[in-house]
């Protein structure tokens, strides 16, 4: 029978509870499953403490307000991309969450979990990035607050568990392209999340981060440098495959990936100019 | 051990599993349900489908001890009173049912669109079914029968 | 069951609901998978870790002791003997045992089995096993493996278990004759059959009687009777195989595999505990059977009026560590062609090579996929090397009705031609053929062609290929039809219900089907060959016709009429002619059991196609009772930019005879298509040093419904004399041409022609970059 290992499972109702029970010996998160429990098929000896998140009624659900949206850490994707604040103000949060996985995966995947992965590939990292998004972290010191470029780069010390996700509103162009070797359903081989304000015509505030799959998502600062206060039409074509290639030269990209880059390049900029 | 209670097939149900014990392990083991499928243990064939609080998800990717208090249908749960529902008649009828394994997981992804959106494009049946695979139809029956089941209802 | 609500008579042609679809959609259908039996233990096998080495000892000591361990076996336990698919004409190549002895030639090759009372135990016990190996340097590539010098897996010279030379006429002076001749090489990659429920045995010996039952997800019960027979040294009749549901088979399901065999002895050993061995998926693509990759190379000439004057060629195909179903695999995969094209001198050498990789064996197309692709993509650039149009290229030189091949195939009805003209007409072609070219646009469309054949039925593998069907009537007219016919999915119950019930002139809903339990049920050799609905079809039929006549023979008594003036139509008993009703047919069943006649109504029917045996030295023999053929257009859109290819549309036309259920040949149609298009653009199954690296789902990419064609399948009914009401095999067809017609389709968009699968946005832009350069 047991496929998976063995392994003491909790079931926490508050976030305090949660973080007494992760200071239990080799004591690990439970989140949608999608990963972890795959992962634990795999092992012989895994977590003595799987401590499951899906009782904290704090870490679910979204909050709006006038400024900001606040999704809640197990939150699934299904729910995302069913949030109309989402489809309205982050419209490239909605695309990656649409194009994420299968219908019964993004039924049980949360925003969080995918977060907190830490899998190159995964979707979400890289369009939050380019969002601004603020994670929050809950640890027995108390609150912590910190970006996702800083989440991603390292881990942060001790145990924590991420329990909400901050984005702010405001009008802004925004883009999630996503690229996959074989099928749709894939993980991504290569995504671009894009983010934009209007300035009289002009791009300001601009954020594009580059999912490459073989390392963290990558700011793609003198790409964004590029874009910042010109109006669309005026990025050219030779100075933006000069600012990819130079943020890209530590990346280990394929011929096929840098192609895909400069097109998505390319289709921001066609897209913007509408 | 743990005692979990939730209600399965529309009657409460409580059992005593392990608690590294996945769900399809106790609905076929422990409840004698083996109309959810093994297909791939690992999340990416759909066979294992079972509507979780109205919503498809993978039986095999979730503990068992994660289901306290939750709803559960299985294949089994469709028909009511012995009568196959429309989406049951509606997969013999259009010729969607082959080698049958897929089929219960089939049926269930496509219950949970079509209660969702009781009258879907063709996009979205595709899109709904994406995480069940299927090597004998080709999908093409298969999302005729959802299709046919979502439009004969009235005008 | 309700049987009143739904009545349908002559139920050939019309779109029945399948018999075994009720249980099916509420998830009572039973598969081996599901199996529980009292005490029921569970079954592991032990597996070679090494490509190759030499077994120097076996110690199960240790296992056998671990408590809740019932039984371990080894090839100590067993009697030695080998056993293969091509026993019947390829003796030589039996050469697998069902646990290896002295050698282990692929990773996962099975040298022992244990039966534990639960998985953790099992698995403890396999690791208790102590197996020492001397390993030995392997061979990963059929041409490396043919060179002198590489090691020897078996006993066959430089690794070669087949060597298939096919020739006829002159070759030489043909292609001197021809105005263009052209050479090209196809890469054809691994796949795996990817059946939604993996391999599984239950087998339980009976200690009273010595006998066992086996259970187990197959195609060919009495297939798998058989060489269980032979391998544990007993009597064909004191072994019972039954198939219950199968969820797919593909050709994977096609043999008795070592799990069987072992699940049948750790059974005996564990004193008639019944023992039950599945696979995982990970076992199921890493240690089941493969697609054999292959490497095809032709050369051909033609004349400047399209003549096709000569092929010539080589073949290699990887046949893994053991034999399968190979030497008449590779046989297939060579001489379709002669059904599709009027050639007459022809030299191809085919090798079905060792390599100490997993056994490749059967999968749906038999080696017809793979030449599929290389043919049908040569026939393309030999037309546009003569400035022909494809679809002219392909009329001139197509097969005709009643002709007789130069190996001697017998082809009778033969709609190829009408295929590939409606399958031009429906999908427009001329107007779309050649458009790519004239166009600028960065994302551009093709069509392409292929055409292919199949066979229905073929005497490869015993000298006789007879089916058998016995039908009982009971007194309360239900009609039961035993028949040893594997449904895998593809719909056989049906179908052979459909036709007792019209020769019998009774309801389809009459009918129970009880199948392929080898006990209880008449031979048949199984679900391969699309020959079901062909050879099971017609001994139905004669069964359906043994029963009518004994009825009719007691209302003609008793009512004084003439029999043969009598038929069943409609559930009546009436005179033909004016068909002016005598009796309903439940009264004509009464009257056959009552007390003046006492007669139990039980037909039978065999049927054995009028074929002869291949003789595999020249090659020559109609191996089929009939063929079918087909057209298949695809239209594809390809974006220069990205070299990302959407297929459009796939008109398939096909030659079926006549379809029993227009509705399953359709399915099988469409299911046939998709899994093409999935091994076409990215089902790779790909190895390294002998180890499958993609062995799940998230890395072997099957189709998905966001991944579905839009297909046009369209029938051409030739009604064929010998298939039942005219019916014809249908089963793997629709595979054979498909990765030509999308390769071809891509060229007409963008003007290269990928020669080796998966096509890849990669190698598109590769193709284009190279041609750009010339």
């Amino acid at each position: 029978m047991p496929h998976l290992c063995p392994f003491s499972y909790h079931a926490p109702k508050s976030l305090k509870e949660a973080l007494t029970l992760l200071k239990r010996p080799q004591g690990c998160l439970l989140a949608g499953g999608t990963i972890l429990l795959n992962t634990l098929k795999k092992t012989k000896k895994g977590p003595q403490n799987v401590v499951g998140l899906s009782r904290i009624k704090a870490l679910g659900g979204a909050k709006e307000t006038e400024t900001t949206l606040t999704l809640g850490a197990m939150a699934t994707i299904a729910e995302i991309e069913r949030l109309s604040a989402v489809a309205d103000g982050f419209p490239s949060l909605s695309a990656a969450c649409r194009q994420l996985a299968t219908t019964p995966v993004r039924n049980m995947a949360t925003v969080g979990g995918n977060i907190a992965s830490r899998f190159f590939w995964a979707d979400l990292p890289a369009v939050l990035m380019s969002l601004e998004a603020r994670l929050i972290l809950e640890t027995p010191a108390g609150r912590k607050e910190m970006s996702v470029d800083t989440f991603v780069s390292r881990t942060p010390s001790g145990p924590f568990i991420l329990s909400s996700i901050e984005l702010l509103k405001g009008r802004r162009a925004a883009f999630y392209l996503r690229h996959t070797r074989t099928m749709p359903v894939d993980i991504p081989a290569m995504a671009v999340a894009f983010s934009a304000q209007d300035r009289d015509g002009r791009l300001a505030n601009v954020h594009l981060v580059l999912n490459s799959g073989v390392a963290v998502p990558t700011r793609l600062k003198e790409t964004q440098k590029l874009f910042e206060g010109k109006a669309p039409r005026d990025v050219k074509p030779a100075d933006l495959r000069a600012a990819l290639a130079q943020d890209t030269s530590g990346l280990r990209l394929d011929d096929y990936k840098r192609l895909c880059l400069e097109l998505d390049a390319g289709k921001i900029i066609a897209r913007l100019k509408k | 051990m743990k005692t979990i209670a939730f209600t399965l097939n529309g009657h409460k149900t409580e059992v005593d599993v392990p608690d590294n014990e996945l769900l399809i392990e106790t609905l076929r083991e422990r409840l004698g349900l083996l109309g959810t499928k093994p297909g791939c243990l690992e999340g990416e064939c759909g066979a294992c489908t079972v509507l979780f609080n109205g919503k498809n998800i993978l039986s095999c990717l979730k503990l068992t001890a994660d289901a306290d208090g939750a709803t559960i249908m299985t294949i089994e749960g469709v028909a009511e009173n012995g009568a196959l529902s429309g989406l049951q008649q509606s997969f013999i009828d259009q010729g969607a049912v082959q080698c049958g394994y897929c089929t219960p997981g089939m049926i269930l992804a496509s219950k949970a669109l079509l209660d969702e959106k009781p009258r879907p494009t063709d996009e979205e049946i595709v899109r709904g079914l994406d995480g069940n695979l299927c090597r004998c139809t080709g999908y093409i029956k298969i999302i005729e029968a959802v299709r046919a089941a979502a439009f004969k209802k009235g005008p | 069951m309700n049987r009143e609500t739904r009545k349908t008579t002559s139920p050939v042609g019309k779109a029945v609901p399948r018999i075994d679809a009720r249980p099916k959609v509420t998830g009572e259908a039973l598969y081996v998978y599901d199996m529980r039996l009292p005490g029921m233990l569970v079954g592991k096998m032990l597996r070679s870790p090494h490509a190759h080495a030499k077994i120097l000892q076996i110690d199960t000591s240790k296992a056998e002791r671990l408590p809740g361990v019932k039984a371990v076996v080894s090839a100590s336990d067993t009697a030695k003997i080998k056993f293969g698919s091509n026993e019947y004409f390829f003796p030589y190549t039996v050469d697998q045992l069902p646990l290896e002895d002295e050698k282990v030639r692929y990773i996962g090759d099975e040298i022992g089995a244990v039966a534990a009372v639960d998985e953790a135990t099992a698995e403890k016990a396999l690791s208790l096993i102590d197996v020492r190996y001397e390993v030995l340097p392997a061979v990963f590539d059929p041409v490396q493996a043919m060179k002198p010098g590489a090691p020897a897996i078996h006993t066959s010279m430089n690794n070669i278990g087949v060597m298939l030379p096919v020739q006829y006429g002159d070759v030489e002076g043909a292609l001197k004759d021809s105005d263009y001749v052209h050479e090209d090489v196809f890469y054809l990659p691994s796949a795996a059959h990817c059946s939604l429920e993996p391999h599984v045995s239950v087998g339980q010996y009976g200690i009273a009687e010595e006998r066992i039952t086996l259970w187990t997800s197959t195609q060919a019960p009495f297939k798998v009777r058989e060489a269980l027979a032979k391998t544990l040294r007993m009597e064909q009749a004191d072994i019972r195989v039954i198939k219950l549901n199968v969820g797919g088979g593909f050709g994977g399901k096609l043999e008795m595999l070592p799990m069987d065999f072992s699940a049948c002895l750790l059974s005996k050993k564990a004193g008639g505990l019944p023992v039950k061995i599945a696979c995982t998926r990970q076992e199921e693509f890493s240690f089941t059977r493969r697609k054999h990759p292959m490497i095809y190379k032709l050369k051909s000439g033609v004349k400047k009026d399209g003549t096709l004057m000569a092929i010539t060629g080589e073949v290699i195909a990887d046949g893994g560590a053991y034999c399968s179903y190979g030497p008449t695999l590779i046989a297939a995969s060579i001489m379709r062609i002669f059904m599709v094209y009027k050639i007459r001198n022809f030299r191809v050498f085919g090798f079905r090579v060792y390599t100490n990789t997993p056994i490749c064996g059967a999968i749906r197309g038999f080696g017809g996929v793979q030449s599929g692709f290389a043919v049908e993509s040569h026939m393309d650039m030999l037309a546009r090397g003569i400035g022909m149009d494809p679809i002219e290229f392909r009329l001139k030189n197509a097969t005709d009705p009643d002709t007789v091949t130069v190996n001697k195939l017998v082809l009778s009805t033969n709609g190829l031609k009408e295929c590939i003209r409606r399958g031009a007409e429906v999908s427009r072609w001329k107007e779309k053929y050649g458009r790519g070219k004239q166009s600028d646009a960065d994302v551009v469309r093709g069509i392409g062609i292929g055409i292919a054949a199949d066979v229905m039925g073929s005497k490869m593998y015993k000298a006789h290929e007879s089916a058998g069907t016995i039908i009982k009537v009971e007194e309360d007219g239900s009609v039961y039809v035993f028949t040893g016919a594997a449904d895998i999915g593809q719909g056989s119950d049906t179908a052979l219900a459909q036709i007792a019930a019209q020769e019998l002139g009774v309801a389809y809903e009459r009918i129970r089907i009880k199948a392929a339990d080898t006990e209880t049920t008449p031979f048949d050799t199984g679900s391969f060959a699309s020959r079901v609905t062909f050879i099971s079809g017609n001994a139905t039929k004669n069964a359906a016709g043994d029963v009518k006549r004994q009825i009719l023979e007691v209302v003609a008594r008793e009512k004084k009429l003439d029999k043969e003036d009598l038929d069943i139509r409609d559930e009546e008993v009436v005179q033909r002619g004016d068909n002016a009703a005598v009796m309903s047919f439940d009264k004509a069943v009464e009257l056959c059991y009552s007390f003046d006649y006492g007669h139990l109504l039980i037909g039978r029917g065999n049927y054995n196609p009028k074929t002869t045996p291949i003789d595999f030295r020249t090659g020559e023999g109609n191996i089929s009772g009939s063929y079918g053929f087909e057209a298949q257009i695809a239209e594809v859109e390809v974006d220069k930019k990205t070299g990302r290819v959407k297929v459009l549309k796939v008109t398939d036309v096909h030659d079926i005879g006549y379809p029993i259920n227009p509705q399953s040949v359709h399915g099988q149609i469409e299911g046939s298509i998709l899994m093409g298009v999935g091994y076409t653009f990215h089902e790779d199954l790909r190895l390294t040093e002998g180890r499958v690296l993609n062995p799940n789902f998230s890395k072997y990419r099957i189709p998905r419904s966001t991944d579905k064609v839009d297909i046009a399948s369209i029938f051409v009914e030739t009604k064929d004399p010998q298939g039942p009401f005219g019916a014809k095999g249908m089963g793997e067809a629709s595979l054979l041409p498909t990765a030509a017609a999308l390769a071809n389709a891509i060229h007409d968009a963008v003007g290269v022609q990928i020669k080796e699968l998966p096509i890849t946005p990669e190698k598109i832009l590769a193709a284009l970059k190279a041609r750009q350069k010339e």
